[in-house]
Formats: structure tokens, sequence, C-alpha cells
């Protein structure tokens, strides 16, 4: 693959069976992932697109060969049907994506309410020790610009539309579940991001909203989705899984399908009705 | 995809009914790998709304909602949950009726529907049974078709066609009722979300079917590439009740929206706020 890029993380040998069905579906997979790549996953159903970003995200552990992370990357995954703690509210959920922030915060808060305690401010060493402990929290607060944490929450909630703060999860629909799982995952912002079928049950206004954030992604995005704009949009690589085998092509989608149809012509010299399918698409 | 290009041949089909209707259906079923059976002639009264309200509670999904379906046309309907979509194939249904208004459906009209409620289907019954009921070849625009190849075209391979319908999964169950509904040889097809749970090389091939399809279909779809490359017409379901008929593909109305509500009407719903100040 390319040059000046750096390898986020390798997969090599990587083969999943399912036992019941004795099914294959990832044969012997070496590939490397670079850091800041957009990359579409495209494949049949059942051709293992859910099962690799599993492998990919740690997941799934009952698999062959190796995936190797270069140290200290974080890993987020958004699956298709999130699951999220109902007996909180929405705004719990999100902020779940802050948790060292708030944190730092409560900590903070914490050594404010001692400032109070007699046997604190009556002990001149105690009172020294607790200033520099906040003191050095307040560097990192200020850092982080902290301190305006409930605007930032605010905003990305705002951009992903999810339903009000106070809204309990337990009344959510599975398309608002979506959003306010998405909404926590961006605000951690992982260096790899893991999406299955991101753009379904969001409407028009959200999948140019997401679009557009994840172009700007700093870290590797890895998307399995059936959504053709989305894949010429923002994705960068297409990885095609077919019969188990990851086929990796530079460009997106309408490039992938030019040199797909270019392929299958080479391979057969009578014209498949596949092949013509993918000529007319491109007209 | 140009877009010039698709839109001159959307124009193309809504004027081309006879054509599309004196295709020859063998060659048809040679190049596709999904052919469409054309129904019987469809006159030029497709199906009407006229003035149709309708209400859940206190919830206004539509008021006075029009439009006349065209002969050829290939309507897509758009708009978020929750706002009324399968309500209307309900209604053209007489499954559900409208408060105010009516659906008229012309004589000739044939509709292909098939939804949760479809009485054809048995649970207890496998896939393939239920789509060729126990037979190997089944008449199709008048020719015999192979069912299990027909089906597998969906995605189900031969054993999966033999899975019972009682445990099949939503998505398997909305690509059964695709293809029941499209072996139907209506000549009005009624499509809910029939994209959602197909990979790309079964959209490209349902596209090129519905585009040789001689007929009118109305199809529920948030897939945008699907919409922009088969639509005449869009349906849009704006929100606050308003439902907008408009001539053109989904990008075309896309840019109509813009031109016509403006940017300035909605900040708050401005495209690229940021995640993050």
């Amino acid at each position: 693959m390319a040059e000046d890029k750096k390898v986020i993380f390798s997969m090599s040998g990587v083969s999943k069976t399912y036992q019941g069905a004795n099914k294959q579906v990832l044969k012997n997979i070496y590939l490397s992932f670079f850091y800041g790549a957009k990359i579409g996953i495209l494949g049949l159903n059942g051709s293992g697109k859910s099962t690799l970003l599993k492998i990919i995200s740690g997941l799934e552990k009952s698999y062959q060969g190796d995936v190797v992370f270069s140290p200290g990357y974080s890993v987020g995954y958004l699956s298709q049907e999130p699951q999220l703690d109902d007996s909180k509210t929405v705004l719990d959920i999100v902020k779940e994506g802050v948790a060292e922030t708030v944190a730092i915060l409560d900590e903070y808060n914490k050594i404010n309410d001692m400032f109070g305690l007699e046997e604190v401010y009556s002990d001149a060493d105690k009172m020294d020790k607790l200033m520099a402990q906040q003191a050095v929290l307040q560097d990192k607060i200020d850092a982080a610009n902290a301190w305006e944490l409930d605007t930032k929450l605010e905003i990305a909630m705002d951009a992903l539309r999810t339903p009000e703060g106070d809204t309990p999860i337990k009344n959510l629909s599975g398309g608002e579940r979506r959003r306010v799982a998405l909404c926590r995952l961006l605000l951690q912002e992982p260096d790899v991001l893991l999406l299955d079928e991101p753009t379904n049950h969001l409407d028009a206004e959200s999948v140019h909203w997401l679009e557009h954030h994840l172009q700007q992604y700093k870290g590797t995005v890895i998307a399995v989705t059936h959504d053709r704009y989305f894949l010429d949009n923002v994705a960068g690589w297409i990885l095609e899984l077919d019969r188990g085998e990851g086929i990796p092509w530079k460009g997106n989608y309408s490039s992938w399908l030019d040199q797909k149809s270019k392929r299958l012509a080479l391979e057969s010299k009578t014209a498949s009705k596949r092949q013509k399918t993918l000529e007319r698409e491109l007209e | 995809m140009a877009p010039k290009g698709r839109h001159a041949k959307s124009k193309a089909r809504l004027a081309n009914y006879d054509k599309l209707m004196n295709q020859d259906q063998n060659k048809l079923d040679e190049k596709l790998e999904i052919y469409i059976p054309n129904g019987p002639r469809l006159g030029t009264n497709v199906i009407e709304s006229v003035g149709v309200s309708k209400a859940y509670g206190d919830k206004l999904l539509y008021e006075n909602l029009n439009f006349n379906l065209p002969q050829a046309g290939i309507v897509g309907i758009i708009g978020p949950n929750g706002a009324g979509k399968t309500t209307i194939f309900r209604m053209i249904m007489g499954e559900e009726t409208p408060d105010k208004g009516e659906f008229k459906v012309g004589d000739t009209a044939k509709i292909a529907y098939v939804d949760q409620s479809h009485s054809n289907i048995d649970p207890e019954k496998t896939i393939w049974q239920n789509f060729a009921d126990e037979q190997e070849l089944i008449l199709m625009g008048g020719k015999q078709v192979n069912s299990r190849a027909y089906l597998s075209r969906f995605n189900f391979s031969g054993s999966e066609q033999n899975k019972k319908v009682s445990a099949l999964s939503g998505g398997e169950r909305n690509r059964l009722h695709l293809a029941m509904t499209l072996r139907e040889e209506g000549n009005v097809l009624l499509l809910d979300e029939p994209t959602n749970d197909l990979d790309v090389n079964t959209l490209r091939a349902l596209e090129e079917g519905l585009e040789n399809f001689a007929g009118c279909a109305v199809v529920i779809s948030h897939d945008r590439w699907f919409l922009d490359r088969i639509c005449t017409h869009i349906l849009a379901f704006e929100g606050d009740s308003q439902v907008y008929f408009f001539e053109g593909s989904f990008s075309d109305y896309e840019e109509n929206k813009k031109a016509r509500l403006g940017g300035d009407l909605m900040p708050k719903r401005i495209k690229y706020k940021k995640l993050v100040r």
C-alpha cells in the first residue's frame, strides 16, 4: 500500500470458521491499515463483514491468525443494534464519551468541598497539599477546556439530533439509540472507528452531517455499508470481501465499479450479466 | 453517475410506456439478473390521491394530499420514520381509510403489494414453498422460470430457501416480500423499504429490473443512489404535515428543496454543524 503513511494495525493470516454451520467466512486475510484511512467494506450478506469488524474491535476472540495493533491506539465500535443501559438517560450515555474529563471535574469538586471541612482548614499542611492537588487538576481542566463541558455536549447532541438529555433510554426508538451511541462514540474520538451500517435509520440531513464529519476525522474509519453515496463521498479505500478473501482497492465506489467491470472483462471473454450490470451503473 | 444523463433517461421513460411494454421479454430475462414481469397493460389512470387527510390521534400526518401517479413513473417516497409513508400504501390497499378525500385507483391498475400481514404467507412453510407454491418451474411474464434460481437472486442460497418463514430475520423476511411482490405480475408495484437489506450487487440488479419494467412503481427508500438512479418522481414528507410531489430525481429534488425552503429557514438544521467547538 502507500508509502508515507503509518500502519496502525495489521491482520496476518486471519481466518474465521463458524463451527456449527461449518462455514469459513474469512480465509487467511493479510491486510495492513493506515492511520487516517477511510475504508468502506463491501460484500454479500453473510460474507463476514460484521465478523471482520468484530475481530478488529476485539469483541470476537475466537479466530485463527493475528491482529496486531501499534501500541497506545484506541478502538471504538458502533454495532447495528447498540446495547445501551435502559436505566440511564440520554445525557448519561453521551457523558460516557467524555468519561475522563468528567472524572477530573468530579475530583476538582470533591477537593473544593473538602476546603469547607474544619479538620482541613484548621490544618495548614493539609490545606497546602490540597491546594497543590487542585492546581494540577485546574491545569488539566484548562488544557482540555473542560469548564465548557456542558456546552460541548450540547453542541454534539444537537449536531446528531439526539433526543433531549433527560429522556430515559428505555423510551428511545432503534434509530434514536443509534444516534445516541454514535454521539458517545464520536466524542471518544478513538484512533480506529468501526461502524456497522452507520447510515441505516438516519435521516438525510444526519447522513450529510456524518459524511462531512468522517471525511475530516483524524483517525482510521472502517465502515460496513450498502450506502453507495456514502462509499463514494467518504471512502478512500474499498475492501471487498468475496468468498472469504479480502480484496483492497484504493479509490471510492465509482472507481471501484470501473475497475471491477474491467477485471471481470479480463477474467472471462464472454461478458457476464454481472459485468454488464456494473458497466451500466456507471452510464 | 452523470446527473444530466439520468435526467434525460427518466424523461424518456415517462414518455415511452409503449416502448417499455413492447420490449422482448425473453431478451430482457437474458440480460437482467432480476427480471420483473410486466403485468397487464396499464391505462393512463393509475392511482390518484384526491385531497387526502389522515391523522393518528392528535398527530396530523398530512392534509389535502394530492398527486397523480404516471403510467411509467417510478416514485420514490422519502421522509422520516413515523411520517406516514407506509400508511399511504395501506390506504391505497384499503387496509386503512383516509379521514378526508380518497385514492382513486384506475380500472386497469393491478397492484402488487406484500406486507407483514399478507395472508398468502404461511409462517410454517419454507421460503421456497411460500414463494413458488412448491413448483420448481413457475410462470413469469408468460415464460417458465426456475423458481429456485430466481429466489437465489435475492441472496437466498439453496439451503436458506428451505428455512421456515417463522424463523426468518427481519432482513430475510423483507427480501422474501420483495421477491413475492415482483413475481405477482402487477402493473403497479408498491415496495416498502426494499433497499435496506440488500447488498450492492442485488441493489444494482433491482435497479435494472425496475428500469426495464413496464408499469408504475412506488418505492419507500432511504437509499440516495437507488433513488437517483431510477426515480422519475419524488414524494417527500418534509415535516409539519407537509408532503411535496416533485418530478425529477432525488438530487434534483434536494436542489429544489434548498431553493424553495432556503438555507435561512432552517438555520438550526444547517448541514455541517461541528461535533465539538
